[in-house]
């Protein structure tokens, strides 16, 4: 029978028919990236827009700027009425606006926030007020080390999205570029302001920044 | 007979079909059962021939010669030509499934007018199955089975919702007319949900039972958690903080709530159901009002505790003073004095 029709190509993704039986569903590796195409059409949506990354992208940067702005607000409270007063005010109003258009990036499309909002708000509190009370040193170290890990976390963020397909991320990755941008620039003010004479700099930086590293883990999924 | 043989083939080598005309022909004796898929198959690839001649042309059993010729043509470039064959057996591959899954969504819409006679089961399915022209055999795609009929009906009735509250959100701004107000737009939100239920009221426990088994409880949570979200969303609500839960969980509970009361209702038009609703809704909004009233309570204490302390701080600033306290060895001690 078959030597009837082999000159027919009975094949299904390039392997002979008798080849593929019903209960193997194993693939070959030059079949995969056809998969893989596939299933990024039926994940891409009508607009080819991943549509669970940019969930992620934007509850994880809500979440980020929603600790910053508190952390601000700690080390305000505390440092606020001193000479770093004006610079540390400086910085929260930008990490408002920043707080704000990740909101209204998140109503436009339909993102829903981190569970664990409430924590953020204590935890970057304390910490904020806790960095103040060493002395303005320590707060400036306190935003040094923060502004590192957001940096790194905006610019893993505009490289995933720049793999995937520049040209359906345009507005997201215009925002995310000006805001690393932007904390950049608050990075190189804790600096100039004796941050790395804040008291167990080393030990301090480490300390925050393995916090920061965990709470974007959680954002992102809870 | 060709035709219906060369129907058969390209019937047997897509692996789904293949296992549901394996069946068919493992039901009866050989040659009906033969008949039957082969039958089935001519009508199931009738339009699908004609739609898509391109891709499946080539797959064709009236010219093995001129495949023949071609294959020797491309003999020297095999890279390019397994290249576009395996996007031609991709675009293939994606028509496929986009047919399955026109087909499975036909066979589900069709099932649901069986249900109330059958119930949410395979024998609702297969009904549903033949009276589209397909073997009964054919709701063996459905591996979940009655689970797949009870989430594809929950779907609908969710995207019916959401048309008809963006429809009347529209006609609201295009008459501008107020808004009105948030409860009385989620009781009927919540009610007109709800009233879907009713064509299949006998079997809705069953249903509800079926969406509690753990192959369905991922769908059905995130099926809930839409419907919530989509009703708060055409309501206004814009929170992007811990509200958003709050108010989300809230109405889900209401909403499992109210079905429960209404799968035991027995009152005219399930009147009792829908008083149920006004007044857990109302609870729901004294509890969110008292909510607030302690945040702002709590809001008041804590900046006056500040106040206080701010205040005691600044009237007893503690003033250093030597005061002589031993005339003759002349001492003084330092004393704080406010």
């Amino acid at each position: 029978m078959l030597g009837r029709f082999s000159s027919c190509r009975l094949v299904l993704r390039g392997r002979p028919l008798w080849r593929y039986r019903s209960n193997e569903t194993r693939i070959e590796p030059e079949e995969w990236e056809s998969v893989e195409r596939s299933k990024r059409r039926e994940n891409g949506g009508s607009d080819g827009v991943d549509r669970a990354l940019l969930c992620r992208i934007i509850r994880v940067d809500h979440a980020g700027e929603y600790g910053a702005d508190r952390l601000y607000a700690g080390q305000s409270a505390v440092l606020g009425r001193g000479p770093v007063g004006p610079i540390i005010q400086k910085m929260w109003d930008e990490e408002k606006a920043h707080l704000q258009t990740f909101e209204e990036l998140m109503v436009r499309h339909r993102v829903r926030p981190t569970a664990l909002l409430p924590i953020w708000n204590v935890a970057g509190f304390l910490v904020g007020a806790g960095t103040a009370l060493l002395g303005k040193e320590g707060a400036m170290a306190c935003t040094v080390a923060v502004e590192e890990v957001i940096s790194d976390h905006y610019n893993n963020q505009i490289r995933t999205l720049m793999e995937q397909n520049p040209q359906h991320y345009t507005e997201l990755l215009q925002v995310l570029k000006k805001f690393r941008d932007d904390e950049m620039e608050h990075h190189d003010t804790g600096l100039e302001h004796d941050a790395e004479q804040a008291p167990g700099y080393a030990v301090l930086k480490t300390t925050i920044q393995l916090g920061c590293k965990a709470a974007i883990y959680l954002s992102e999924r809870i | 007979m060709a035709a219906l043989a060369r129907a058969a083939l390209r019937f047997l080598s897509r692996p789904s079909y293949g296992c549901v005309a394996g069946a068919s022909f493992l039901q009866s004796s050989v040659r009906p059962g033969l008949a039957r898929g082969i039958c089935t198959a001519s009508r199931l690839f009738g339009d699908a021939g004609e739609k898509s001649d391109g891709t499946l042309g080539a797959h064709s059993m009236q010219e093995p010669q001129l495949e023949n010729e071609t294959k020797e043509a491309k003999h020297e470039d095999d890279g390019s030509r397994k290249t576009s064959h395996s996007d031609d057996l991709e675009g293939e591959a994606i028509a496929g499934e986009e047919f399955e899954e026109q087909t499975k969504l036909r066979v589900l819409n069709r099932a649901l007018e069986f249900v109330p006679e059958y119930g949410w089961s395979m024998e609702a399915l297969a009904e549903g199955a033949e009276a589209e022209g397909l073997s009964a055999a054919a709701a063996g795609m459905f591996e979940q089975g009655a689970v797949e009929l009870v989430v594809h009906f929950v779907r609908e009735c969710n995207t019916q919702l959401r048309k008809q509250l963006t429809e009347e959100n529209a006609r609201l701004q295009q008459e501008q007319d107020e808004q009105r107000p948030v409860e009385e737009f989620l009781r009927d939100a919540l009610e007109s949900r709800l009233r879907m239920h009713i064509p299949y009221m006998d079997r809705w426990s069953q249903a509800m039972g079926l969406l509690l088994t753990p192959q369905a409880l991922p769908d059905s949570v995130c099926l809930l958690t839409e419907l919530v979200d989509e009703i708060w969303f055409q309501a206004g609500d814009r929170s992007t903080d811990f509200n958003w839960y709050t108010r989300r969980g809230l109405l889900a509970a209401i909403y499992s709530a109210t079905e429960l009361v209404m799968i035991q209702d027995s009152s005219e038009d399930y009147e009792e159901t829908w008083s149920f609703l006004e007044h857990r809704l109302a609870n729901a909004s004294l509890a969110t009002q008292a909510a607030s009233q302690v945040k702002q309570t709590g809001e008041s204490l804590v900046q006056g505790v500040i106040g206080a302390a701010i205040t005691v701080s600044h009237c007893s600033a503690p003033n250093f003073v030597w005061v002589p306290f031993h005339k003759a060895q002349q001492k003084c001690v330092l004393v704080a004095v406010s």
